[in-house]
């Protein structure tokens, strides 16, 4: 089949190798993967501040990119983030009407219903045997989003298909993160806070994790910058990736291709 | 608004959260309170049989009642006219405030828990009356005496331990020697409350649900003192926020379920009260004079707008201990009366007035629990996001504005979006217009500063897949494509109504039909076993007898456990029997109130006798299965307080008054109006509170054991 990316703004301005493993697995997986040029932001970051119309004047741009690409052959849309997914999939209708777009409103009907997070997807995917070359033992992190929103509890489920692949359980891991988009700096005292609450639960997980996985760069980001600051010693060495950068670090050595 | 009670008026949203996070211990209680509470929430709902379904379908009952509010309001107050009750409409707090005092007159007050009162500022306008008012929920006692506001809707003081607890009643309430432990700090309260209920001239309640077809007011209690202050003093006011209203008892059963259990975890509180006006002739106890004060403050002006849903909120607390904010700060660092996420959207709607009130929707990073844990389904974060756009076109805000300008030009265009990501240029167009925001410096604060990539994706792109947009598939690969789905709340089995096609969390159309509530704590085959398993989890000891009479050896093993050596009795015959009994066989008992045997005084036990009594005797007009509950009829059992001011209450019940559900109870009496008493009272175990450290002690102001004898003839 063939699948169209929405790369994600956070992904392109701060972890670009997000992007690239999601396009490793899709193709691994059998999906022809178009990636258009005229998508930029999926407008979340304004409407979650209010600013409505801004919001509609950014996602108007990739929504019009991702419906050329419906129209020009893609079945689905995959999204390598749980905000952006849930964005596309459940607000876009209703911030086009916001704004009076009732023609791009419904056009967000179609693509919404189209839209798949990545995790959601790799279960129809054809993948070689994954297998970790390092053995990880993973704390899954339910972003809100995912969790809440588009309703997918089964995320995590997809490392039991990976080999040297172990999961570990601690009470908080549905907790929000803090990030909360603009959250994190508007409120930055609440949103460290609500970190290091997670991060305590963590340092108490058994087995202990190697790894801190989820699928959202942005709760990644924010919760990697606290542990760089503010490390409990129980997490030493945590490294933090995301469910993609996982699956493909588990792809079959010719699939994969070289690193960059 | 008092400013010098409520920090709303003169602090910043981030102020409050800063100063609420940075303490060295509130957080920690805070999280064990909603810990437990959310965990006791969970427990309760799965008892019942698609908890989900029922919250959605109280979603669209509440839609019909909202729908139809005025007319509603109506019909209560034209019922509860009828009733005897003297019914008043304040428009805001301060009508509200002016009705109250003048009912008042200065007079002593016992109040029970409400949030409306605190909103409508009546205490201080009491006191500034002249009027003596003492709260008498533990909790709220404990912070009105530490001259506090409530961190919490369910539980005012849980910002507190037990430590400091026992260090404000012996600063202010004049404990002497009281160890700092749940046990004697309960004991201490009802003692030296006690005093007050008995004096008191004037109660004041809230209303937890006012039913609209009879007039009456229900309830939610757990600790005996509502029951006490709707019960002792001539005068009960009761606040009741105008949308806080059923049409029928059907309704009522299904949203009291869903408050409790959202609450608590509790199938039914302790004490689940329904007042049908004041006392009638005859009766030994109760008000003389029942006021009913509707209060509107700003409710009425979200009828019909993108808010109205927010007058749904049953204000169980279940939001505010999901919330992953409201973890971290308690209840003050909310500004005002209402906290957590129902109160960032409460108050910029009734307190919009205030500067600070229309920050409080910042207060949320839009996770979504709190939706996910509210009995009616409330779309909290839709109307946060909402109150957000509200506030973009404000003067305040016009440096952000003009940021988010800049970057919807800029991202609105794939070629400078491109621009713009590209390592050395990301702070560029945006960091300058973005001055004004804390950003780079309030993340760098605690974290680490991430580094914007020094390849952009599209070069990786390039160089792997080729300068073409389509990336090819690894061959002798076979994926189907899934095909389309609907989205998530737009299933379609879902009842969506007609205008709510975009919306995220559509609204069901509205309805008047209530679902019927099964309970996983009944066994149809086995009412008897599923009675004596939930009152015994209730706290009530429950033994059950063949035969038409409580068997000596029982009565005299229960008055033996509970060292009594006086009894009161209602006039219901099964307990005149057990008083007859006890007089018979036990001479050295004091023993009062008897009607129909003749072998004692025929004259019913004063109050005094009552008060002094260790063992009340009732009977009960019905036995719930699903909750363990007795529900007793003010009517019926010629008083009150029987059951409720001795240490202990003894309940002997026919088998045959067995019911499976309170539906069946409730229910009753939309077929028959008529046959609601001034009181009635389904009593769920002994009187209880959780107000410290959430740890259970019973006995508060009301009985501190329930015995139930079940007699099979």
């Amino acid at each position: 089949m063939r699948v169209v990316l929405l790369t994600t703004c956070v992904a392109e301005v701060f972890e670009p190798t997000v992007a690239e493993a999601t396009v490793e697995v899709l193709t691994a997986g059998g999906c022809e993967v178009a990636c258009p040029s005229g998508q930029t932001c999926c407008g979340q970051p304004a409407w979650n501040s209010g600013f409505a119309d801004d919001a509609a004047r950014v996602a108007a741009t990739t929504l019009d990119a991702l419906v050329a690409a419906l129209d020009d052959g893609a079945e689905a849309v995959v999204v390598p983030a749980g905000s952006c997914a849930a964005m596309v999939r459940v607000f876009w209708p209703e911030l086009f009407a916001t704004v009076g777009d009732h023609d791009r409103a419904e056009a967000a009907v179609r693509v919404a219903e189209h839209t798949w997070e990545l995790t959601e997807l790799v279960p129809h995917l054809d993948l070689p045997p994954l297998s970790l070359d390092e053995p990880a033992t993973v704390a899954w992190h339910h972003s809100c989003h995912l969790l809440r929103e588009l309703g997918h509890r089964g995320a995590p489920d997809v490392l039991d298909a990976v080999a040297g692949c172990e999961r570990t359980t601690w009470s908080a891991d549905e907790r929000c993160c803090g990030f909360g988009g603009l959250f994190s700096v508007k409120q930055p005292e609440a949103s460290v806070a609500m970190a290091d609450d997670k991060l305590r639960s963590l340092a108490a997980a058994s087995p202990s994790p190697t790894d801190l996985v989820s699928a959202d760069t942005s709760c990644l980001l924010h919760l990697r910058g606290r542990l760089a600051t503010e490390q409990p010693v129980a997490l030493a060495g945590l490294r933090t990736r995301h469910v993609a950068e996982l699956l493909a670090a588990a792809l079959p050595e010719t699939e994969a291709g070289p690193a960059s | 608004m008092t400013e010098d009670r409520w920090p709303l008026a003169t602090t910043t949203l981030r102020q409050r959260l800063a100063t609420a996070t940075a303490d060295p211990v509130v957080p920690g209680r805070i999280h064990r309170a909603v810990d437990r509470f959310a965990g006791h929430r969970a427990t309760g709902l799965a008892e019942l049989a698609d908890a989900d379904g029922l919250r959605h379908a109280a979603r669209a009952l509440k839609a019909s009642i909202l729908a139809e509010l005025p007319a509603v309001l109506d019909r209560l107050e034209a019922a509860a006219t009828a009733q005897g009750v003297v019914v008043h409409r304040a428009a805001d707090a301060a009508e509200a405030q002016r009705i109250i005092v003048a009912l008042t007159d200065g007079r002593r007050v016992v109040k029970s828990k409400s949030m409306a009162t605190e909103e409508i500022g009546l205490n201080e306008a009491l006191e500034a009356s002249g009027a003596r008012v003492v709260e008498t929920d533990l909790g709220e006692w404990i912070i009105q005496l530490a001259d506090e506001t409530p961190s919490h809707i369910i539980g005012p003081a849980l910002h507190h331990d037990r430590h400091s607890i026992g260090e404000v009643f012996e600063r202010v309430a004049g404990a002497r020697g009281v160890p700092a432990e749940p046990e004697a700090l309960n004991a201490f309260a009802r003692r030296t409350l006690r005093a007050e209920f008995l004096a008191a001239e004037v109660g004041i309640t809230g209303v937890n649900f006012a039913v609209a077809d009879t007039g009456s007011l229900v309830l939610v209690t757990n600790e005996g003192n509502g029951r006490l202050v709707t019960s002792l003093p001539k005068v009960h006011i009761a606040v009741l926020g105008m949308e806080r209203v059923v049409r029928s008892w059907a309704e009522l059963d299904l949203l009291l379920a869903l408050l409790v259990r959202s609450a608590t975890g509790q199938r039914l509180s302790s004490y689940t009260s329904a007042i049908t006006g004041p006392r009638r002739p005859g009766e030994l106890d109760g008000p003389d004079e029942v006021h009913l004060v509707v209060v509107d403050n700003g409710r009425s002006g979200l009828l019909g707008g993108d808010y109205e849903e927010m007058l749904g909120c049953l204000r169980c607390g279940a939001c505010l201990n999901a919330c992953p904010v409201y973890r971290q700060t308690g209840g003050h660092a909310y500004g005002w009366v209402y906290p957590g996420p129902m109160g960032s959207v409460l108050t910029p709607l009734l307190a919009g007035h205030e500067p600070h009130a229309a920050e409080l929707p910042g207060a949320s990073t839009l996770c979504g629990a709190c939706m996910d844990a509210c009995p009616v389904e409330i779309p909290l974060q839709d109307l946060l996001l909402s109150l957000r756009r509200e506030r973009a076109t404000d003067q305040a805000r016009r440096t952000e504005r003009a940021a988010w300008r800049a970057w919807s030009e800029a991202w609105s265009r794939p070629a400078t979006y491109r621009a713009s990501t590209r390592a050395a240029t990301v702070a560029a167009p945006l960091g300058g217009r973005l001055r004004h925001l804390p950003g780079a410096a309030a993340w760098a604060e605690g974290r680490e500063v991430p580094v914007p990539a020094a390849r952009p994706f599209r070069a990786t792109w390039a160089r792997r897949w080729g300068t073409g947009e389509v990336a090819p598939a690894r061959p002798g690969t076979s994926a189907a494509a899934p095909g389309p789905r609907p989205r998530p709340r737009h299933e379609p089995d879902q009842q969506v109504a007609p205008d709510q096609s975009h919306h995220p969390h559509p609204r069901p159309a509205p309805t008047t039909a209530v679902p019927p509530i099964t309970y996983a704590t009944v066994d149809g085959d086995d009412l008897i076993g599923s009675f004596v398993r939930s009152a015994t989890e209730a706290g009530a000891r429950v033994h059950v007898v063949d035969g038409p009479t409580v068997p000596d050896d029982l009565l005299a093993r229960i008055l033996a456990d509970h060292r009594v050596s006086t009894v009161v009795a209602s006039v219901e015959p099964e307990a005149a029997a057990v008083a007859d009994q006890l007089a018979a066989a036990r001479p050295e008992l004091a023993i009062a109130g008897l009607a129909s045997s003749g072998t004692t005084a025929a004259a019913a036990a004063t109050r005094a006798e009552r008060e002094a009594a260790d063992l009340g005797v009732t009977s009960a007009i019905a036995l719930v299965a699903a909750t363990g509950s007795l529900a007793v009829d003010a009517a019926v059992a010629g008083d009150r307080t029987t059951s409720l001011l001795p240490r202990v209450h003894l309940a002997v019940v026919p088998v045959d008054r067995l019911v499976a559900t309170p539906g069946e109870v409730w229910r009753r009496y939309d077929a028959d109006p008529s046959a609601l008493p001034s009181n009635l009272v389904l009593i769920s175990g002994p009187s209880r509170t959780g107000d410290i450290e959430q740890l259970l002690t019973v006995g508060v102001h009301g009985p501190h054991a329930v015995e139930v004898v079940v007699l099979r003839p």
